[in-house]
């Protein structure tokens, strides 16, 4: 009994001790996310050693309060893939690998445009109860993978406005005007008024205000404020005053917020992040210059296409940019040999220019073109042997589309219709706790998989006529052209080879006239070089996926400029292969880089992720040989399939592809170090368990992002492919 | 001559352009000194531009300093008889002009003490031509009109002089700064009612506009010049960033061109010239370049302007530009002068003209009087004291600028650095002057003591008969040793206030900060100031929060070899 009764008090003592473990267990109750568009993480280390001679503090004293002497700050923060916004921030907010590969994208049956960038259209549709979340995550939404904040309840989280917007509070946009003229003396507004009003200033101030009201409430667990005014103001300007101006603007939004969390609640267990997407290709004194891809591809020496993007080409200097909705915009060729005056329905060539210093284009598939071309010049015989020639793939892609036009069908059926979708239809409490979000969005994602159903079907059923065209109903010319060429349809993915022979005019010798894009592409040339900084190319390499069909990517930089990169099935090592022997110039020029110290040996071997992360990550173009990979990954469905482009154009340094304004700052978009190098800095609270005075020097890329938080939080995140970061200072030995 | 032309374009614009600017300061009796900004021209010659009287109350501390005065330099009073033809309407010509006479003191432009005034007078104008000239009749209109946009244009072609000169200035010159950025708000009818502790702001916001406009152009132009295979040569006159830029055409493909052998289409959008692939005379232009790269150079553009480059020279034809900007002048002395036909006496004559401005701005072109004037003042200026372009391409351009002149009031560009320099004399002979600028540092004291001597009634009743008798009536008291400490230490507050305010915003306040001597100060000083006690407790409030977390502050060991600490 005696003997029970001390086992008794053993087992208490040690619930007791565990208890007491898992109260000391850190844990962060609350996350707010400062998300700073196009900050880079050079341009704050810059800053942080800049010193102010007369009051001895840096330039970000904030960020230097909080997270240099009380955080952690990781010195090597790499954006994973291309340093493109929306690509980006969806690595970050979802942890997974990219699946939106530009900041638009068209599909290449139906041309409809992916246009993730435009807030316009998605403030209306969400006002008008037609739309729920902005395009992109829809897009995540239809591919099954969550973003960081779905894992909080609808009540428990504030959403600012940003890129990944999932539903809005459409009654903060008036407040922003009310707010402005309310909370400032009309001595203050007379002085703003003279200097010069920002509405975007304004709407940045009712943000903060939201978020700084929400944090008093302890039941808000995940807080995010998102801001793109470097990002808008490297674009602009390169000048260091005006960087600067903005900088200081956020180093005090962030002492502003970080006092709010101080004053919290729950300011001993919230965990601050400030995050930026990528970093900015931005020098004072360097002017970033435009070349444009549309002239290239309307004029003869681009092959004479009408091109498709979607902004209007110097929107600002036309009546028509004024168009808020804007998402498709045809340019013509006055020099088209087949396709004269069908700009409107033929267009070969669609170009996602947004980033800027990479292109992705669509081209119209090389055989879909000639036949096209063939049956316009009644060439029967040249038009079947060209089917014949394409019967296998074609064939393949049919039914691979009409899966997909089945999987549709099923979804359809299986979601029932929801019976409410207008906001008036919900009660108070229901739109209070997101109720009416879940039905909208359900509507709407049945809305989709309609039109994409629908429109497949019409291009599954051109391409069954044409797989079954033959000699007889050729000559009976029993069709219109449009049966068989559906309009706007890309049609398959072009191979290296289509690309290197690219028919762009049946000549009356039965001949095709072609162009070497690739050759083409890379040896353009323009004639004022003013800037020595700046190379006359503007293009530095082109990538595509290879045709060798094993997941590899090919790099071309000239004819006699090739890489492989590819990752193994099994043992997920990466391999960069020149296919023209080792020699300066090279895509991504790793082996003549001064940072690259390793050596040709090491290069020419395989190696992990993390390896090459830690080899070349200082080089010029840092994670590129990753990036790649990251870029061309396989998709998860057939729609993300057929979003993919043919070509991804990467420009020379302080080149760029805008053609919508001007971007003479800065820009991003390509793996250039400067442009991928972005921000990760965290503070926590005393029961968080982060580190205070940690500089994190060893480097991690965007995936780590997401489930560093979620454990943070202690919050699952056993699917996300990301390490933890390190974040708590370590014991002594 | 072409030669020399050629040689000289190509030798400027790979040459490194130095100039600088410096800072003279001169004594003034009963405390004070009259600080002057001169430019540098490459050849060594201190242009003196602008001019400021500080008031330092006679001690060494810069926290009781106040800007009062500022002088352009190179705006000099005018003459009878100029004023009177500027009246003139549809006189479009510069009228010949001389240096002033030497002894005579120059008129300040602003009081920075007193911003508002200049607000006050233009609004007061404004309401005495439309209320009492405009019904008098059109020769009374037009003539009243004319001379006041005359007289307006001339004082915006000073202010974009000086403003560009000070550009130069380095940042960290904060009083420099803020002149510049009074300056820049006296071009505005309402910018005198900018309060001080913005001035920042609007000149942050100038130089970001003008950092946007500059390289926005440089791409437009660029990118046009490539399109019809011009070549683009960005300029800087007289140092600084590239303010301008020529277009040019290479003469061997131009013989291509006009033998047939190309045709190189031509999209003249935003550039405002003719086809010069068309035109064989440019073959047998003087300013060909027989040797070289075989540029001829074909028109210059500013690229500080909004939305587009404007066209400031056509080598081809000088008298466009002119044209260009005659027709836009006449166009509004007939409307408004002539007709009487305002754009606010009616709502369709208002959206017309609205609409047509909205369209044709949309489309690039050139609608912002006041900045078509600052591009023109700023390369007639910057010409004047370049010394490291040609001769030959500075006089050919000068030529084509001069010609851009419509204004009576306005001086020949040749002269301006005289005029400068021989109104610095006569500054400075008042600075040394008992009765010269020392007694508007006492006068100006004098208007500081009112602020505090009397009532808010007694004040108002006073502004009131200021501004009824057209500033005859100064309210003003006398100022004695208590009223003259009364000033130091209301002085004192509002910089202590304002630095106050400044650092609590810019970063944390951290217990060895100047922040608490600043604060300490201000309490001495205010006791009793509900405003400065406000401020006080903020900052008390902003100590204690920052105050643990800094203590907290630890020295982390590294986990790993790669995460370093602290040192």
């Amino acid at each position: 009994m005696k003997t029970f009764h001390s086992l008794k008090i053993l087992a208490a003592l040690f619930c007791g001790l565990l208890e007491q473990a898992s109260h000391a267990q850190p844990q962060a109750k609350r996350i707010v996310i400062i998300k700073l568009d196009g900050l880079p993480g050079w341009y704050v280390e810059k800053a942080l050693q800049t010193r102010d001679p007369a009051t001895s503090k840096s330039r970000a004293p904030w960020i230097e309060h909080i997270f240099d002497r009380n955080g952690v700050r990781f010195l090597n923060f790499y954006t994973r893939g291309i340093s493109l916004s929306v690509p980006a921030w969806e690595i970050l907010d979802t942890g997974q690998p990219s699946q939106i590969h530009g900041n638009a994208e068209y599909d290449r049956y139906t041309s409809h445009v992916y246009d993730y960038l435009n807030f316009f259209p998605f403030y209306v549709d969400y006002s008008r109860d037609k739309m729920t979340d902005m395009p992109s995550v829809e897009v995540l939404d239809a591919s099954g993978i969550p973003l960081l904040l779905d894992r909080f309840p609808y009540t428990e989280r504030l959403q600012s406005f940003q890129l990944n917007q999932r539903a809005i509070r459409l009654q903060t946009l008036p407040r922003v005007l009310t707010t402005q003229l309310t909370n400032r003396a009309p001595r203050q507004l007379m002085d703003e008024w003279q200097a010069g009003f920002s509405f975007s200033q304004g709407m940045l101030e009712e943000v903060e205000r939201e978020l700084v009201t929400k944090l008093k409430d302890p039941q808000v667990r995940y807080l995010d404020y998102f801001s793109g005014e470097f990002d808008h103001q490297s674009h602009l300007t390169m000048d260091s005053f005006s960087q600067a101006a903005v900088f200081e603007r956020i180093d005090r939004t962030i002492g502003r917020i970080w006092e709010a969390i101080t004053r919290s609640p729950l300011a001993d267990e919230t965990v601050l992040a400030v995050v930026s997407d990528h970093g900015m290709n931005t020098v004072d004194g360097v002017y970033s210059q435009g070349y444009s891809l549309i002239d290239y591809f309307t004029s003869a020496a681009g092959g004479c296409h009408h091109v498709v993007n979607n902004r209007h080409v110097l929107q600002e200097y036309k009546l028509i940019g004024l168009d808020p909705f804007v998402y498709r915009v045809t340019s013509s060729s006055n020099c088209s040999p087949y396709l004269e005056g069908e700009q409107k329905r033929y267009p070969t060539v669609l170009l996602d220019l947004d980033g800027n210093e990479r292109a992705s284009i669509h081209f119209r598939n090389n055989h879909l073109n000639r036949l096209h071309m063939a049956l316009l010049k009644k060439k029967d015989k040249l038009a079947l042997s060209i089917i014949e020639s394409q019967r296998g793939r074609w064939t393949q892609a049919l039914e691979s589309l009409r899966a997909e036009i089945a999987r549709l069908g099923k979804a359809l059926a299986d979601t029932p219709e929801p019976a409410r979708t207008k906001n008036k239809q919900f009660t108070s409490d229901e739109i209070r706790r997101g109720i009416h979000t879940a039905a909208r969005r359900i509507a709407a994602q049945r809305a989709s998989w309609a039109r994409f159903k629908e429109r497949y079907e019409l291009y599954s059923l051109s391409l069954d006529k044409v797989l079954h065209l033959d000699a007889a109903k050729l000559a009976a010319r029993k069709f219109r052209i449009e049966e068989l060429i559906v309009p706007g349809a890309m049609g398959e993915l072009n191979t290296a080879e289509d690309l290197q022979s690219y028919a762009v005019e049946l000549l009356d010798s039965g001949e095709f006239r072609t162009i070497d894009y690739l050759a083409a592409l890379t040896s353009l040339r323009v004639r004022n070089q003013v800037q020595k900084e700046l190379s006359p190319n503007p293009i530095d390499f082109v990538a595509m996926r290879d045709p060798a069909g094993d997941g590899s990517v090919l790099l071309y930089a000239g004819p006699d400029k090739r890489v492989r990169v590819k990752e193994t099935e099994t043992d997920k090592l990466i391999r960069y292969e020149p296919l023209d022997g080792w020699k300066p110039g090279l895509p991504l020029r790793v082996l003549e880089d001064p940072e690259f110290h390793a050596g040709k040996d090491w290069l020419e071997q395989a190696h992990g992720e993390e390896e090459w992360l830690r080899e070349i990550h200082q080089t010029r173009y840092s994670n590129g040989v990753i990036g790649v990979l990251e870029q061309f990954d396989e998709p998860v469905s057939k729609q993300r399939a057929l979003a993919r482009a043919d070509l991804l154009v990467f420009a020379n340094d302080h080149w760029n592809f805008n053609t919508r304004s001007f971007n003479p700052g800065g820009n991003h978009g390509s793996f250039f170090r400067i442009s991928t190098h972005s921000t990760l800095m965290l503070w926590g609270g005393a029961k968080t368990g982060i580190g205070k005075g940690i500089r994190v020097t060893k480097p991690y890329d965007s995936l780590t992002f997401a489930p560093t938080i979620l454990e943070l939080m202690k919050l699952p995140h056993e699917n996300l492919p990301g390490k933890v970061l390190p974040l708590a200072a370590p014991r002594p030995q | 001559m072409g030669c020399c032309f050629a040689v000289a374009l190509l030798t400027y614009l790979h040459a490194e352009v130095v100039t600088t600017t410096t800072v003279k300061r001169t004594p003034v009796p009963n405390g004070g000194e009259l600080v002057t900004f001169f430019r540098v021209s490459g050849d060594g010659a201190e242009i003196p531009v602008v001019s400021y009287l500080k008031d330092t109350m006679g001690d060494n501390d810069p926290d009781n300093d106040r800007i009062r005065q500022v002088w352009l330099l190179a705006n000099k009073r005018q003459s009878w008889p100029r004023q009177i033809l500027a009246a003139v309407p549809f006189l479009y010509t510069r009228l010949p002009s001389s240096a002033p006479p030497p002894g005579r003191a120059p008129k300040p432009l602003l009081d920075m003490g007193k911003p508002a005034s200049s607000t006050v007078t233009g609004i007061m104008q404004q309401l005495l031509q439309v209320t009492t000239l405009d019904p008098l009749g059109t020769p009374y209109r037009a003539a009243t009109r004319s001379y006041r946009l005359n007289r307006s244009q001339q004082r915006e072609l000073r202010l974009a002089e000086a403003t560009s000169d000070l550009a130069e200035a380095p940042e960290d010159d904060a009083e420099i700064q803020m002149v510049r950025a009074r300056l820049i708000l006296s071009s505005k009818l309402l910018g005198g009612l900018v309060s001080d502790k913005n001035l920042d702001l609007v000149h942050e916001k100038e130089v970001i506009r003008t950092e946007e406009m500059r390289g926005r152009n440089w791409e437009l132009l660029r990118q046009q010049a490539e399109r019809n295979h011009l070549n683009f040569e960005p300029l800087r006159i007289a140092g600084g960033p590239p303010s301008h830029a020529l277009l040019s055409i290479s003469r061997e493909e131009l013989q291509q061109a006009a033998s047939g052998i190309v045709k190189p289409q031509f999209y003249g959008r935003f550039l405002g010239i003719s086809n010069p692939w068309t035109d064989t005379g440019l073959l047998h232009s003087k300013h060909r370049i027989e040797e070289g790269d075989g540029r001829i150079p074909l028109a210059l553009y500013s690229l500080e302007h909004p939305k587009a480059p404007f066209l400031l020279a056509d080598m081809r034809n000088s008298l466009a530009p002119k044209r260009r900007e005659i027709t836009r002048r006449a166009v509004q002395d007939a409307t408004i002068g002539i007709l009487g036909v305002s754009r606010f006496a009616g709502f369709e004559y208002f959206a017309a003209t609205w609409t047509w401005d909205f369209i044709n701005n949309r489309r690039g072109a050139a609608n912002n009087r006041a900045w078509r004037i600052r591009s023109y003042a700023e390369l007639r200026h910057k010409l004047s004291i370049d010394t490291t372009l040609d001769p030959v391409l500075r006089e050919a351009l000068q030529r084509r600028i001069a010609k851009l002149s419509l204004n009576p009031l306005e001086d020949r560009a040749a002269i301006d650095g005289q005029i400068a320099r021989v109104q610095y004399e006569s500054l400075l002979g008042e600075a040394l002057n008992p009765k010269g600028l020392a007694l508007r540092l006492e006068r100006t004291r004098q208007d500081e003591a009112a602020q505090f001597a009397w009532t808010r009634e007694q004040k108002m009743a006073r502004a009131a008969v200021h501004w009824l008798t057209f500033g005859l009536y100064q309210p003003r008291v006398r100022t004695s040793e208590p009223m003259l400490a009364e000033i130091d230490r209301s002085r004192k507050v509002q910089t202590y206030a304002r630095r106050l305010e400044q650092m609590m915003q810019a970063a944390p306040v951290l217990a060895s900060d100047p922040a608490r001597k600043t604060a300490r100060d201000l309490a001495r000083l205010a006791p009793a100031d509900p405003a400065i006690h406000n401020l006080l407790q903020r900052f008390t409030r902003q100590l204690n929060d920052t105050l643990p977390a800094l203590n907290e502050t630890t020295i982390a060991t590294p986990a790993e070899s790669e995460n370093i600490p602290l040192p």
